[in-house]
């Protein structure tokens, strides 16, 4: 679980296109107003280290981001925080390293390749990218190098771009940035999704171009890639959430907490503009529903990857109704072959083709219907003997 | 919009057929859940809401006590049984057991298998012989006369019944209180706001009952003896906060057995018939809470001088102006 600290809500410095969190700020609902006492209070009572979260967090004042990190370390041991990295200063570095803050910053690659998170004007947005490069060079020589976001679209991974975006992930990987997550562009506005999105077929062409490439990478990891591997085999324990049956009513892998104390969800569901509060008690009525509701109904009916994927992140579904799988069914189900078939090639039992399957899914529908949403694990830990043969 | 009587096909069996909703044939367990649009929404509206449903079932009592109508359908804890008993002996009123089910008070009643409450009838000792007999034998016509349900709505609701025991009641009703959009995904409805019969999940409710269509005049003048009877026994706060959560916009769509209804304060999700694709019903409004939220898209309110193009002008300057 990440609490997720949201103190200016989603109030930004620069205007990505593709915001998923730009619903709320259509709607009006952008509150950039901190309380810092209500927040502590907040962060206490979730009890867990939290990660500054924005819109951009950075836009607080300096005194602020060090008071709440002085309180991060000294109650939970560590600190995170969540940049577009284009404000980042010598003082936020000293503030990072003072108060071990590990640092996580989303951009799309250099120059031209990250036009789309826009900044007003071209001369300003690739002022604004420059200064993210060059905020990630700064860490890793300061010994922090951060996780990267990379969000894959037309500006960044088209045939011709995706070479450019993989060089310059070496030239990042030399010089200590060793994890990327991939993201699939998520979109809400029909104009951002006619100009920006790659089409099914670019996204699977750009997420196995970097399947491919992740051989040539001496310490850079692709998470997603990792997590769909070790899901083949039954280790779910510590995946992140968007395979975890996600219920878009509690979002328990993430808790916001505004910049009043009030708690929030996870913004991925947030298609309304609203910023619900989360409802008392978890369901997984969406994964009932979608093994047995048919693919072209827009369940996940006879999928055999259903137990590692389970329709995916809810904030992805088709039409934006949570109901429905993930609009990037095929992309992930073009992954899970392609690793089944080096999982098979290296003599390993997928689970995707293993007689278990069945038994394993009968399981999770039992819990799903009790309300519970358990680990394969568990199950496979207890049946061992006949999934390991 | 036009508002006017149902509009019905021709059957020659039963005289008319009901809408349908194409469904798929599992069927999900039951499951009630919500979400606030703020803690301010929820604190304001969640007691409120709590006393109505504390209000409707005095109200229910009360109507058989004052002779509105011979009888009351009504769920009961095993704890509430002996009081619920004793109180309508002293009224003269008869309390015959009628089945036991289970509770939903937890989210999901696979939750909490174990909260049990009771159907029982309540009237003068014949009337509630009558409608136990009525209820064994599925007699819905008179069943529903015994409860002071207007005619047209028990002879719908047997109806309903006969065609349709396995549909989604909202969507039925209605698909017949608009013509125009009956067989379409999206129905726009108005309908008196003491009929609006949505909010039953959250017990928030003028009738007593599932009215034949959102306009039925008869279902109206039943609302009005209860709120009368409501308004004797002191209970005006819950009668005016039903009538104003009655009167907002709402949603309510179904899709792969899941209901959703968006509301001005809370949106829930509940078990329903799995149909294939999404159907949706927009119930317009005539008033919006100062609490409710604002959001892009209905019912919620939505701040057009906000709305900006910030987020999409750069895609012009990137890509051009072409597709
Ligand atoms: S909505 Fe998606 S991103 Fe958000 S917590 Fe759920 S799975 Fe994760
Ligand atoms: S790959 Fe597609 S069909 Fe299979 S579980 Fe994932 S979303 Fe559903
Ligand atoms: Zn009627």
């Amino acid at each position: 679980m990440t609490v997720e600290l949201r103190p200016l809500g989603v109030h930004c410095n620069i205007a990505c296109q593709y915001c998923y969190q730009n619903p709320q700020r259509s709607a009006g609902n952008v509150r950039a107003h901190y309380d810092m006492g209500r927040m502590k209070q907040a962060l206490e009572e979730e009890g867990t280290d939290f990660r500054l979260f924005g819109g951009e967090p950075l836009l607080l004042p300096e005194d602020a981001l060090e008071e709440l990190w002085a309180f991060g370390l000294d109650r939970f041991g560590s600190n995170g925080i969540q940049t577009n990295g284009t404000l980042i200063n010598e003082r936020h570095i000293e503030l990072f390293r003072k108060y071990q803050v590990a640092v996580g910053i989303s951009c799309d690659g250099p120059g031209e390749l990250s036009d789309i998170r826009w900044a007003g004007s071209l001369a300003a947005t690739r002022e604004a990218t420059a200064r993210t490069e060059d905020a990630i060079e700064r860490l890793c020589k300061a010994g922090m190098p951060p996780a990267l976001i990379l969000t894959l679209h037309r500006s960044n991974a088209t045939p011709d771009k995706l070479p450019v975006l993989e060089q310059w992930l070496h030239s990042l990987e030399q010089i200590g940035v060793n994890t990327v997550r991939l993201h699939i562009l998520e979109v809400d506005d029909p104009q951002v999704r006619a100009k920006c999105s790659l089409t099914t077929e670019e996204n699977i062409a750009a997420f196995l171009f970097f399947a491919r490439a992740e051989e040539g990478f001496r310490t850079l990891r692709f998470d997603v890639f990792d997590e769909m591997r070790r899901l083949l085999l039954g280790d779910d324990g510590g995946t992140t959430c968007i395979w975890r049956a996600c219920d878009p009513y509690t979002t328990s892998a993430v808790r916001g907490v505004e910049g009043q104390g009030q708690r929030s969800n996870c913004g991925r569901t947030n298609k309304d503009g609203v910023d619900f509060v989360k409802a008392e008690f978890p369901g997984f009525e969406r994964y009932l529903a979608l093994f047995h509701t048919d693919r072209e109904a827009g369940g996940c009916n006879g999928c055999r990857f259903f137990l590692m994927c389970k329709g995916q992140c809810p904030g992805t579904s088709i039409d934006g109704d949570w109901r429905n799988r993930t609009e990037h069914c095929e992309v992930w189900m073009a992954l899970f072959q392609r690793f089944e078939d080096g999982l098979r090639q290296a003599g390993k039992a997928p689970l995707s083709t293993h007689p278990i399957r069945a038994q394993l899914e009968s399981w999770f529908l039992d819990a799903w219907t009790r309300g519970e949403n358990p680990n394969m694990e568990t199950f496979l830990a207890a049946n061992r003997a006949q999934f390991e043969g | 919009m036009r508002r006017t009587e149902p509009s019905l096909k021709a059957d020659a069996n039963r005289g008319y057929s009901l809408p349908r909703l194409p469904r798929m044939d599992f069927v999900l367990p039951e499951f009630l859940r919500s979400m606030w649009v703020s803690d301010e929404a929820r604190l304001r509206w969640q007691p409120r809401i709590e006393s109505i449903s504390t209000a409707w079932r005095e109200m229910e009592w009360l109507t058989v006590v004052e002779g509105v109508r011979p009888c009351v359908l009504c769920s009961v804890s095993t704890d509430g049984w002996s009081e619920l008993r004793n109180r309508s002996k002293k009224q003269g009123l008869t309390v015959v057991p009628l089945m036991v089910q289970r509770s939903m008070s937890k989210g999901s009643a696979a939750a909490n298998p174990s909260a049990m409450i009771m159907r029982a009838v309540i009237g003068r000792r014949r009337d509630a012989k009558r409608f136990a007999r009525a209820w064994a034998n599925l007699d819905c016509a008179e069943a529903g006369a015994l409860l002071g349900y207007p005619e047209c709505c028990c002879r719908f609701f047997a109806d309903a019944m006969r065609q349709s025991a396995d549909q989604e009641m909202l969507w039925t009703v209605a698909a017949r209180s608009y013509t125009t959009g009956a067989e379409s995904r999206l129905l726009r409805v108005d309908g008196h706001p003491e009929l609006n019969i949505f909010w039953r999940y959250l017990g928030v409710k003028a009738v007593p009952h599932i009215p034949c269509n959102l306009n039925c005049a008869d279902s109206l003048h039943l609302a009005e003896q209860f709120a009368g009877v409501g308004r004797s026994a002191g209970q005006e706060d819950a009668i005016a906060w039903t009538s104003e959560i009655l009167r907002w916009p709402l949603e309510w769509s179904v899709l792969h057995g899941i209901a959703e209804m968006k509301t001005p304060i809370v949106k829930l999700c509940t078990n329903s018939v799995a149909t294939r694709s999404r159907f949706t019903i927009r119930k317009s409004g005539s008033a919006y809470p100062e609490d409710g939220a604002r959001g892009v898209d209905f019912p919620f309110q939505q701040q057009t001088a906000v709305r900006t193009s910030r987020f999409t002008d750069g895609l012009h300057i990137i890509y051009g102006t072409g597709q």
